[in-house]
């Protein structure tokens, strides 16, 4: 019980009595915390007993504490490694396709486009993913299936209402954060990069994959085979 | 004579006064020097014997040919007619001093001079670094100078002929040095404008020529550790007295100094330039890794699918209930959230009681005898409509039949309420037409009443068949 205690001793400190609940919560729900001002003690909470509370998960939970990033993109989460996949299956979460797929064009209208700085203000990103002449097509399709000279009222919510569930469910995950005086005035945050990560190995492989489903296009026109369980509709 | 006094700088330089140079210098320099197309055209007979395809010795015409060939590439052909000319006097300035005619053969060779001019350019261009050259050089330097500090006589004839010589070959590898590095730097440069498609492969090609650069750097001061040695015995030396010899030595050890910084300056060079190939090889990677992020979400956007729900009614707006699918084979990714268990303490708060709230109750005091009217009147009319309800149902009761009518215009005097009259009618009637043992009709004859003209009532009779 001795080595246990000194093995887990940030849960006799003080800061531990204010903070551990809400940490632990955060991270058991799956959030990304970092060191922005809204989770800045937390943050420093865990980073100050990183070690110890990397422990703590593994021992008692099975889950591997992770840091990625440096000084201000450094963020923490707790992810299933291939030991730990299997034992704690059942806490496992699907990120769904809508998110993912408004995730991705997130990063690439904020890090790659670079079309806000800071503050993004809801109703323009809405109006921007509607409008780029690049995806638009793809998006009406998706969710409306219609051009969007076509679309009729319910389609244009339809898509507001992806985008806005989309941000919600990113702000859980504390890969944005809104601003508490404006819900429609939201900040990106570096966690945000655990989308690259999730997606490295396609990302690193795109080329090859394009050529695969261009070559599969080509032999069959378009229809894919359909293996016992693997159809989608 | 004229190796001394073009090997050393001139007084004049020193003291600033107007310079003198050896009239043959003068008269000549322009035929000591050859024009670009004559050095190159010396060049290609060089090269040519080099290689063996021509002989030491040749004939005019392989010079005429040569000739033709450096015209035509530098785009100086002559007029039709003016070629010969051209050519002859061509030959004839190459004759001065790079080319030497066996008169008895009638054959051309080219002079010593034209050699070591060959020689020099080459070296100058195509310096073949050889650290371990110099560092034999270095030895040879430190061994012969060993021997040479006795007389005045032998430190000059070291300093003209070691010294010099070497100095020569230790300065074109340091320009070799140079010269790869400029030549890494205009590459780096030509990436950078160009964007060539194989730009990763030439990156690392320009990286790894700088780090042979700089380990050639490294050997090369390793090598001139022997000037130490140099300048000990030169401080060592018992001819420090003469004036020569000290004005000597002070140019041995400027060199010395030269060398040593223009090696700093390599390597100097080489870590200025090492940060920015590494941001080039950081805009490439993100440059790659951006584009790649687009044609992922393109491919995304492209390939999943979605399949419509039926139409979802929100607050203010209606939507499709839409499910998307990802591409084939591309899975949603897991992160790990144990929410199920943490919400599980939500209902450990049901077991306690919710904390009383206090709400406040804001009332219109003004209107307060108005409502308490109003309620007591409702009050009043639903008790006279129970009185009058309960009177009709124990006369008929009691009496065989009654007839509703009478009861209808008697409330309506007595009380002078319509409403409460309309009421106790449809309550009666209501209660009768399903009670057992009565019988209630309606008949299309109108029951007036004197005191009540304006107002009628079909004839209602509730009869008790019991009884």
């Amino acid at each position: 019980m001795e080595d246990a205690n000194k093995k887990y001793g940030f849960l006799e400190t003080e800061e531990a009595e204010n903070l551990f609940a809400d940490l632990d919560f955060a991270l058991k729900s799956g959030q990304h915390v970092q060191n922005y001002p809204h989770q800045v003690e937390l943050f420093n909470f865990l980073e100050k007993y990183e070690e110890e509370m990397r422990l703590y998960y593994r021992n008692l939970f099975k889950v591997n504490l992770a840091g990625k990033g440096t000084d201000y993109t450094r963020y923490f989460y707790l992810d299933m490694d291939d030991e730990s996949r299997g034992i704690v299956k059942s806490r496992a979460k699907k990120l769904s396709p809508e998110y993912t797929l408004l995730g991705i064009l997130l990063l690439k209208i904020h890090r790659i486009d670079k079309y806000f700085i800071n503050d993004i203000y809801v109703p323009d990103l809405i109006q921007l993913i509607k409008s780029n002449d690049e995806y638009k097509n793809f998006i009406y399709n998706l969710f409306a299936k219609r051009r969007e000279k076509e679309a009729t009222e319910i389609d244009e919510s339809t898509i507001d209402e992806w985008i806005r569930n989309a941000l919600k469910e990113f702000e859980r995950l504390g890969w944005t954060h809104f601003d508490p005086r404006n819900k429609d005035l939201f900040e990106i945050m570096p966690s945000i990069d655990r989308l690259f990560s999730m997606y490295s190995y396609e990302i690193h492989n795109i080329d090859r994959l394009i050529d695969e489903t261009n070559t599969i296009t080509e032999k069959t026109g378009g229809l894919y085979a359909v293996e016992e369980g693997d159809a989608q509709d | 004579m004229l190796m001394e006094q073009l090997s050393l700088i001139p007084p004049a330089l020193r003291t600033g006064r107007q310079l003198h140079f050896p009239k043959i210098l003068r008269d000549r320099y322009d035929l000591l020097v050859p024009r670009q197309e004559e050095g190159l055209i010396i060049l290609a007979i060089f090269q040519k014997v080099r290689a063996g395809t021509i002989e030491r010795t040749f004939p005019e015409r392989v010079i005429v040919e040569t000739i033709k060939q450096v015209f035509l590439e530098l785009g100086m052909a002559s007029a039709r007619g003016e070629e010969t000319q051209k050519y002859d006097e061509t030959l004839h300035r190459l004759l001065r001093h790079f080319l030497d005619k066996n008169l008895e053969e009638k054959t051309y060779q080219l002079s010593s001079y034209a050699e070591n001019f060959c020689d020099m350019l080459e070296r100058e261009v195509h310096t073949a670094i050889n650290p371990s050259q110099i560092q034999k050089t270095f030895n040879d330097l430190v061994l012969l100078l060993g021997l040479k500090l006795e007389t005045m006589d032998d430190f000059r004839h070291w300093y003209h002929t070691q010294f010099f010589k070497h100095k020569s070959d230790i300065g074109s590898q340091l320009r070799g040095l140079q010269a790869q590095i400029e030549d890494t730097i205009d590459q780096l440069n030509d990436l950078v404008k160009n964007e060539q498609d194989n730009f990763r492969e030439m990156l690392i090609g320009c990286e790894a020529l700088l780090d042979r650069i700089k380990e050639q750097a490294d050997k090369l001061s390793s090598a001139f550790s022997s000037k130490d040695d140099i300048k000990q015995l030169l401080d060592d030396a018992t001819l420090a007295e003469e004036f020569e010899f000290r004005e000597m030595k002070r140019e041995v050890r400027i060199y010395f100094k030269d060398i040593e910084q223009r090696l700093i300056n390599v390597s100097v060079t080489i870590d200025r330039i090492k940060p920015k190939i590494n941001k080039l090889y950081n805009d490439f990677e993100k440059r790659d890794f951006d584009r790649k992020i687009e044609s992922f979400l393109l491919y995304m956007l492209k390939n999943s699918t979605s399949k419509f729900g039926r139409a979802k009614k929100l607050i203010g707006r209606t939507v499709h209930e839409v499910e998307v699918f990802l591409p084939k084979g591309m899975q949603p990714k897991e992160y790990y959230s144990d929410r199920s268990r943490l919400t599980g303490m939500d209902y450990m708060q049901l077991l306690e009681p919710p904390p009383i709230v206090v709400q406040q109750q804001n009332w219109d005091e003004e209107d307060l005898h108005r409502q308490a009217e109003l309620r007591r009147s409702q009050i009043a009319r639903d008790k006279l409509v129970a009185h009058w309800c309960d009177l009709i149902a124990d006369d008929a009761q009691h009496k065989k039949k009654i007839n509703f009518g009478e009861y209808y215009f008697k409330i309506l005097q007595k009380e002078n309420d319509y409403e409460a009259a309309v009421k106790v009618a449809t309550e009666t009637l209501r209660e009768f037409a399903k009670k057992d043992g009565f019988e209630v009709t309606v008949s299309e004859d109108m029951q007036l009443d004197s005191k009540h003209p304006y107002t009628g009532i079909w004839k209602m009779q509730i009869r008790n068949t019991v009884s």
